[in-house]
Order: structure tokens, then sequence, then C-alpha cells
């Protein structure tokens, strides 16, 4: 008996009860970027209320945080153009 | 930000100890590390036993490198989330009270106060031996006429923070303003 798991098999099974790949991949990413621009909104709101030692190190925070997401979703974003080619 | 009385300045702020990110960040980093790690060990080997034999194979890399950023990401916002609450906590000494300021989450936060005159009792503890090497540990405050028992945890240094705080009320009950109250019946 043999078994061959692979993340692309899952993906040939769900597309038959799913939408497009193409649709589905999409809405996924946008739903990511949706939720992450909620928690930028949330966290820059706060910090920006209650941080109580504002100065350089409150704009060093904000260049870490948005840069780091900012990799994070450019990476994605190529992987899935290439997923999708 | 916070709003100060006209002649209150602040003395010093106090803060959770360092040891608490650095710990969160060599955690979050081994979270992020660990299915790259079973990724490239696992990748085109095959396990067999008695009664099954799986090969595991990635046909398209750019999937897998698309769900390790989604999970980095997540960490990532999961890292500012507790940093946020991590860095908001605090206490801070002005030459009347001590503002307790403390975060939870992202909703919820819980500012309370009271002044130097009040204060009654400050204990600190240690426990264990990283924070005894690291120095930080928690601070309780017990004021006069509250139920309410006022505690920074984590504290750098609780020692320190004891004596400053204590330093402070000293000031004020020697001072001639408290006198002067205390002349006209305030309970000493």
């Amino acid at each position: 008996m043999e078994g061959v798991i692979s993340v692309e098999k899952i993906f040939e099974n769900l597309t038959s009860v799913l939408p497009p790949l193409h649709t589905v991949l999409w809405g996924l990413f946008a739903l990511i970027l949706f939720y992450t621009a909620l928690h930028a909104i949330i966290f820059v709101y706060h910090w920006h209320k209650y941080n109580i030692a504002p100065g350089p190190f409150l704009s060093l925070t904000y260049i870490m945080y948005f840069s780091g997401i900012a990799a994070f979703l450019l990476v994605m974003l190529l992987s899935l153009l290439a997923i999708l080619s | 930000m916070l709003k100060l009385g006209e002649d209150e300045i602040v003395i010093k702020t106090f803060r959770k100890h360092w040891f608490l990110p650095a710990i969160k960040t060599v955690v979050m980093s081994i979270l992020f590390v660990v299915p790259i790690v079973i990724l490239l060990t696992l990748l085109d080997k095959t396990i067999t036993t008695e009664f099954f034999e799986i090969t595991f194979s990635l046909q398209k890399p750019s999937v897998a490198v698309f769900v390790i950023s989604l999970w980095g990401l997540f960490l990532w916002l999961r890292f500012f989330s507790f940093w946020s609450d991590y860095n908001l906590d605090g206490w801070i000494l002005t030459n009347k009270r001590v503002i307790d300021l403390e975060q939870h989450g992202f909703f919820k936060r819980e500012m309370a106060s009271f002044r130097l005159e009040r204060l009654q009792d400050v204990t600190t503890e240690i426990n264990g031996i990283v924070a005894t090497f690291f120095k930080f540990g928690n601070v309780h405050v017990q004021t006069a006429g509250t139920d309410r028992e006022f505690v920074l945890r984590f504290a750098a240094d609780p020692t320190k923070i004891k004596e400053t705080i204590l330093k402070e009320h000293d000031r004020i009950i020697d001072s001639d303003m408290y006198h002067d109250a205390d002349s006209v019946g305030s309970p000493r």
C-alpha cells in the first residue's frame, strides 16, 4: 500500500468542491491583506495613543513592524503568482 | 497620552523587564523555523512501515513558501500584539502619585492611581534562579482605605522600584503640605 502526501493533491481534491483555484487563492490573499491592515491600524492607534515614551523608539517600532509585514506579504504575493502561473 | 496635573511632574517610569520579550522572541523564532526544518527533513523522503509507505513530495515549492510566509506573518502579528501588551504596561511615579497602566490585549486597558500619602506597604517578590540572576520580580503596593492591591509583574529591578517609591513617599510625608493637612485633622 502506497500513499503520496502532497499539497498539490490536496488542492486537486479541493478544486472539485471549491470555486476555481485562482478565485480561492486571490480571495485568501485578500482576506490576509484585510486582516493585516486591520491589525496594523489597531496597533498604530494603540501605540500612538497610549505609549508613554514616544520619540525615536516609536518610529523605530513602526519601521520594524511594517517592514516585517511588507516582507512577508511580498513573498506571499510572489509565491502566489508562481503557483498560479 | 497621559494627562498630569498642573504642578505634577514625572519622576520615574517603571517598566517590565526585557527578559520577557527576549524569551518571546526566541520562542517565536523557533516556531517560525520548525516548519521549515520539518519540511526540509521530510522532503522526498519515504517512510515505510509494515502497513503503509508514505512519500513526501513537493512538486511546487512556491506552495510551501506561501504557507511558511503565512505562518511567519501570523507569528509577526502575534509578536507585536504581545509587544504592545508588554510595552504599554508600566508604572509612572510622579511627585504626587503612582499611576498603574495595564494593557490586556488590544481592547482592554486599565489605568489606576494612588496618591503617595496613601501608600501603606510595598512588597517585592523575586521568585526563582532566573529572576534572581536577571533581577526581575513583582512589586506589590498596598494603599490605605482600599482593597485593591497594585501589582507590577516582571518588573525590572523591583528592589530599586521599592526604594524609589518609598523615598518619594517619605518626601511627601515630611513635606510642609502634608503637615498642614495634618494639623486640620487628616489622619497621619
